[in-house]
């Protein structure tokens, strides 16, 4: 078979080809690596490309007779999930020249199923936006067109895979981070419920939020890469000891009888209306294949964004105290003491939206500010969450709803107003606030060519379910299909 | 109510972050715009809501207190960006009296 156009292609068909011993994975690696070569100069999804290491893991993978699931397969990592003696920086100052000692558990569980680590993708700062502009090394742009964002904060990783220099890729979610970038990119991009995928590694922005999970061509690739990183490890605590399913055991072209709610808080005034009518006409795909569709009410959406900007930023200012010049990474010369060093090496290695938002933390975690602010958040996330027990209580299998308001916004857009950013996630949010999972997938693209995604959510550990719906969904639509032209 | 410089550049002391005059401005203007949004929060009523730090019910996860390997000495300090002998090296702490 033809080999140089290999990049291409998905897991699921590289490993039949693999297993057919018409390829080997040195083939693969090379012509994602020639692929990348050519396009990133435009795209800049990666922030480190190391051909060498990943030949020579793909040499070792051939070699080795042993049957991993992802055996020989290039994937993409983002650069705040650590790997060892690798640049790992979260695209921010502070962290410049870290190479950790360890590796991430996902990546440990990459490994052993054979697969290959081809490069570190960009991403904003520590995970902080929804653009991939508040990176400290280079915005990365839209594969569909170079004039706009790919979404974030899992930005390169989205990129990466919808330009076809990746054949997957894993990014993290805190309040749509893997989600957006895939609506925005038209790829597959999942958030497993909390607790599915073991953090260990991560590098932490919100410890109760953050999870790592899947960015692929189509839903058998996601379920697939799934099956593989999840699971519990006793190095992360709240990672659950739940059994993993095959997940690959889901993709059945069958909705019939599955419940769907559509919530009509998702449905807003001023929404994209190409974004509206992809998504209704998605909700058609589902009635036709057999799906019970239902208007359902999540009323306390419009506090999802409020509560996740006190909470999430609460929890980042708590965990980034860490970086303090002293361990690893950044240091400013010539400190007149400790204070001093701490102080300026912060002000000079973070920057502005990882300032912002650590310094809106601490002050709703601040004496006289914490009752207002922090504890009152807690409890309207405990009413987000209870909108989605009834729902799930009163039958429903999945809710159905577009991922991001709009398709990709133009680069530089939204900078300079950290709210109009904000409100980037409005329809992500919730869904971490909750803990359940949640899949992203396209559903059409706008009449300038710009991809749509569609979000299905689903029950805590009811992965599956969205793997059978969202398989069924993409076994009667072709979006997944097509290619940005580069 | 309105964010005032001073309250940014009190915060910021506690989070330990220099900031420039210029950038105490503008976040004294942004965080006003993001509180602002934030306060509608208010409009809910939450007194017998519980709070929920965190989606399960967690609990605290013992194991034995058995030894077991570690990383090296070496490779915790690699990154250090600056270091003598085994040790992270920092500012003098202890002010002479």
């Amino acid at each position: 078979m033809a080999k140089d156009n290999l990049y291409a292609k998905t897991a699921c068909e590289l490993l039949d080809e693999l297993n057919k011993k018409t390829i080997v994975s040195e083939d693969i690696v090379e012509s994602v690596h020639k692929r990348a070569q050519d396009i990133d100069k435009k795209i800049k999804a990666y922030v480190i490309l190391e051909k060498e290491s990943a030949i020579k893991q793909a040499k070792e993978s051939t070699l080795n007779k042993s049957s991993g699931k992802l055996k020989g397969i290039p994937i993409a990592i983002k650069d705040n999930i650590c790997a060892k003696d690798e640049l790992t920086t979260c695209a921010s100052k502070i962290l410049e020249g870290f190479k950790p000692p360890y590796n991430a558990t996902v990546v440990e569980k990459l490994l052993s199923e054979g697969a290959v680590i081809f490069g570190k993708t960009n991403m904003d700062e520590f995970a902080f936006g929804s653009s991939c502009e508040n990176s400290n090394y280079f915005p990365t742009l839209n594969p569909w067109d170079l004039e706009r964002i790919p979404g974030g904060s899992s930005g390169g990783s989205a990129a990466a895979v919808a330009a076809d220099e990746a054949i997957m890729a894993l990014g993290s979610d805190t309040g749509g981070s893997i989600r957006q970038p895939a609506a925005l990119c038209g790829v597959v991009g999942m958030k497993p419920t909390y607790g599915r995928v073991s953090r260990y590694g991560l590098i932490a922005f919100a410890s109760s939020l953050d999870q790592i999970g899947p960015l692929t061509k189509d839903v058998h690739d996601a379920a697939l890469l799934l099956g593989v990183i999840a699971g519990f490890d006793e190095r992360d605590s709240t990672s659950v000891k739940e059994d993993v399913p095959n997940y690959l055991d889901f993709l059945v072209d069958d909705v019939k009888g599955m419940k769907i709610g559509i919530p009509k808080e998702y449905f807003v005034p001023g929404m994209d209306v190409e974004v509206e009518g992809a998504i209704r006409e998605a909700i058609e795909v589902f009635k036709k294949s057999g799906a019970e569709i239902r208007e359902v009410c999540l009323p306390h959406t419009e506090y999802a964004v409020p509560v996740y900007y006190i909470i999430a930023t609460a929890e980042a200012s708590s965990n980034l105290a860490r970086f303090d010049g002293v361990q690893y990474g950044y240091r400013c010369s010539d400190a007149e003491n400790v204070l001093d060093m701490h102080e300026r090496t912060r002000g000079e290695g973070f920057g502005p939206e990882a300032k912002r938002r650590i310094i809106l933390g601490t002050y709703v975690l601040s004496s006289g500010y914490y009752e207002a602010y922090y504890l009152r958040a807690q409890k309207v996330r405990t009413l987000i969450m209870s909108d989605f027990e009834k729902v799930f209580n009163s039958g429903f299998d999945c809710i159905l709803t577009p991922t991001s308001p709009t398709p990709a916004f133009k680069l530089g857009e939204r900078l300079d107003d950290p709210l109009s950013m904000y409100l980037s996630d409005i329809f992500t949010i919730s869904v971490n606030l909750a803990g359940v999972p949640a899949i992203s997938m396209p559903c059409g693209f706008t009449k300038s060519g710009l991809p749509i995604g569609m979000q299905l959510i689903g029950k805590p550990f009811d992965e599956g379910m969205l793997f059978r719906a969202a398989y069924t969904y993409e076994s009667n639509t072709d979006w997944h299909k097509r290619s940005p032209k580069l | 109510m309105s964010i005032k410089d001073d309250v940014v550049r009190y915060v910021a002391r506690l989070a330990r972050i220099k900031l420039s005059e210029k950038e105490v401005k503008l976040f004294a203007q942004q965080l006003d715009q993001i509180l602002a949004y934030v306060d509608k929060l208010k409009k809910l009523d939450v007194k017998d809501i519980p709070p929920t730090s965190h989606v399960m019910v967690l609990k605290n996860v013992f194991r034995e207190d058995q030894t077991r390997p570690s990383l090296t000495k070496e490779e915790v300090l690699k990154n250090a960006p600056q270091r003598k002998n085994d040790f992270f090296k920092v500012p003098r702490i202890i002010e002479e009296t």
